[in-house]
């Protein structure tokens, strides 16, 4: 059950990430015909950063949902299998707390520009804060099931994956 | 506050050796450090994403996407047919033609990996049937692509702009010398050990060749004239040119060469977006802690005591090489980008260094590392790519660092390397 709802959530993830590939792609190149049509519209700057900042995190999700962010592991490596499931469940935690504020702080930064609108779109600033709220939800709760998955594995004696 | 956010700064240096993915580790620090020092949490999801609300910074993804498109549009063929026509006939001419295929790949995406995975594979398989000893083919191709970065486009200066608040144009236009001293400098090499080693030549084709394999490549050549040829003339910004160029790429992969398919666009777009997110989040949170590192004047006190300790300009560009160099060895590029870029920048403007320079000096450095154990990653993909152990390609390497590293030392030493193309297609400063 729960891994086909993570499926499904990968799935949705990667569609939604697609998506906003070829949306910025098109705004910006609409930018640039608009003003070669010498008719410029004004609003494909400022589409074009707010696109950016969801391509940004939903890249940043799928990425943690993959476990594929840049770590150096070179000295982790080094440990005895206890010790380095040991320093991986601390940093579960670590990414957990992360999340955690992420959450939380952002949640304080949508309610605070609901009412600030964007300069050129008809738009409000809280958009611009609302993906952080995702991937920080997001976070916390894939550290959060592999904090519990490392302390299970840790009880059966089975080596982590 | 400057010494919290040194405490904080140690503990972070830490977490991050011991393995903490380097982002959280940023974020955290940040976090630490305003609430600890009475500062408000939502600080640091606002620099984050504050730090993608930048029209430049629109340009990575859509260059990352370039890099994918004609990756998938297997257009390296063409390439190394036509290098190979221009330069097969000299000794050890599969070599050479390696080294210009990756120069002018590197024309066209702005990565080392993606050079290595792009042109390596069609390189290493021509050189190793000609008789080249696999580690020989593989450590010629990883050194060639290194010049991916260097030569623009660029994703290492794209992002180098944005944190170093540097013209991305010029930066781009700094890269071309230094990145065509590096193809020749390894060409210079292979001329070297051609005759020792006894690397064979090609027949030469004629004239007649070089006009069919430059026809066969031809629509593909034009990639950078369009993308440096739109932004130079004042046509496109860096971002518009990216999203031009990705156009472009799309109709060589879907009409001109017609190697690409609408069942590989799923793939393409998922890889841009996942590539997009392991480099952005990393921006992101270097942002929050750059900002917090500022507040408590980090690098406004670093800069005058590296002067006061320092002097000269140029042992400071030195002392930076061997870090940059030692750093690169063990760090992702562009993370340790990102983390030097606070502290060594303004150091090196103090120093009277324009940043422009500096950010190839950084750049180039960086890049080394990854053709450089132990976590060479460009080596890694090599390896895998000619069939051979790491380790084993770790020593063959050596030798060709060597011609890299004489670039290194000429662009260090001698500023207009760097600095005068710029100057005369884009005025002085």
């Amino acid at each position: 059950m729960l891994h086909s709802l993570l499926r499904g959530f990968d799935r949705a993830a990667a569609i939604v990430a697609c998506m906003l590939v070829v949306v910025l792609l098109g705004c910006v190149a609409l930018g640039v015909v608009s003003r070669g049509l010498g008719a410029p519209f004004i609003w494909t700057d400022e589409l074009s950063r707010f696109l950016m900042v969801w391509l940004a995190v939903a890249g940043w999700i799928l990425a943690s949902r993959k476990r594929i962010h840049v770590r150096i592991r070179y000295l982790q490596d080094k440990l005895p299998p206890r010790l380095h499931a040991m320093v991986e469940t601390n940093f579960q935690v670590a990414l957990t707390i992360f999340g955690l504020l992420i959450t939380w702080y952002s949640v304080g930064l949508v309610a605070k520009n609901l009412d600030l609108e964007a300069t050129s779109l008809p738009l409000s600033m809280a958009w611009m804060y609302v993906p952080m709220v995702l991937a920080g939800v997001v976070m916390a709760m894939q550290g959060a099931v592999e904090v519990v998955e490392s302390i299970r594995r840790s009880h059966s004696g089975t080596a982590p994956q | 506050m400057t010494h919290l956010m040194v405490e904080i700064v140690g503990v972070w240096l830490v977490v991050i050796l011991l393995g903490l993915p380097l982002f959280a580790s940023m974020g955290l620090a940040a976090f630490a450090f305003v609430m600890l020092g009475g500062l408000s949490g939502s600080i640091v999801p606002q620099k984050m994403a504050q730090a993608m609300n930048s029209f430049p910074i629109v340009a990575a993804p859509l260059f990352i996407l370039m890099g994918n498109i004609l990756g998938a549009s297997r257009l390296t063929d063409r390439i190394v047919a036509f290098a190979s026509s221009l330069v097969g006939a000299l000794r050890g001419g599969y070599a050479h033609a390696s080294i210009l295929s990756s120069m002018i790949f590197a024309g066209m995406v702005g990565s080392a990996v993606a050079d290595a995975a792009g042109t390596g594979a069609v390189e290493v398989r021509a050189m190793k049937k000609a008789g080249y000893r696999p580690e020989t083919a593989a450590a010629i191709s990883s050194a060639a692509a290194t010049i991916g970065p260097i030569i623009p486009p660029s994703l290492p200066m794209v992002i180098y702009g944005v944190s170093a608040d540097a013209s991305i144009g010029r930066l781009f236009l700094a890269g071309v010398i230094p990145g065509i001293l590096m193809g020749v400098s390894l060409m210079i090499m292979v001329a070297i050990i051609a005759p020792r080693q006894g690397l064979p030549r090609q027949a030469f084709g004629g004239l007649r060749n070089i006009w069919v394999t430059f026809k066969g490549a031809g629509w593909a050549l034009l990639t950078p004239v369009i993308l440096l040829g739109g932004m130079f003339s004042g046509l496109f910004t860096p971002t518009e040119a990216a999203a031009v160029a990705d156009i472009y790429a799309l109709l060589l992969g879907f009409v001109f060469y017609r190697t690409l398919k609408w069942k590989d666009m799923p793939a393409i777009l998922v890889n841009t977006a996942e590539t997009t997110g392991i480099v952005m989040v990393l921006v992101m949170a270097a942002g929050a802690l750059g900002w917090c590192m500022s507040i408590s004047r980090i690098p406004q006190t670093l800069a005058p005591a590296m002067v006061a300790a320092i002097h000269s300009p140029l042992l400071f560009l030195f002392a930076s090489n061997i870090i940059l160099l030692l750093v690169g060895c063990f760090m992702e590029t562009l993370a340790a980008l990102l983390i030097l870029i606070p502290i060594l920048v303004p150091a090196a403007v103090s120093f009277g260094i324009d940043p422009v320079q500096f950010g190839l000096i950084m750049i180039f450095n960086l890049i080394l590392g990854t053709i450089h154990p132990p976590i060479g990653v460009v080596l890694f993909v090599m390896a895998r790519i000619a069939d051979v152990t790491f380790e084993k390609l770790s020593r063959a390497i050596l030798p060709w660092l060597v011609p890299l590293l004489l670039v290194l030392a000429a662009i260090t030493i001698w500023p207009p390397l760097t600095l005068w193309l710029p100057g005369v297609v884009m005025g002085a400063k």
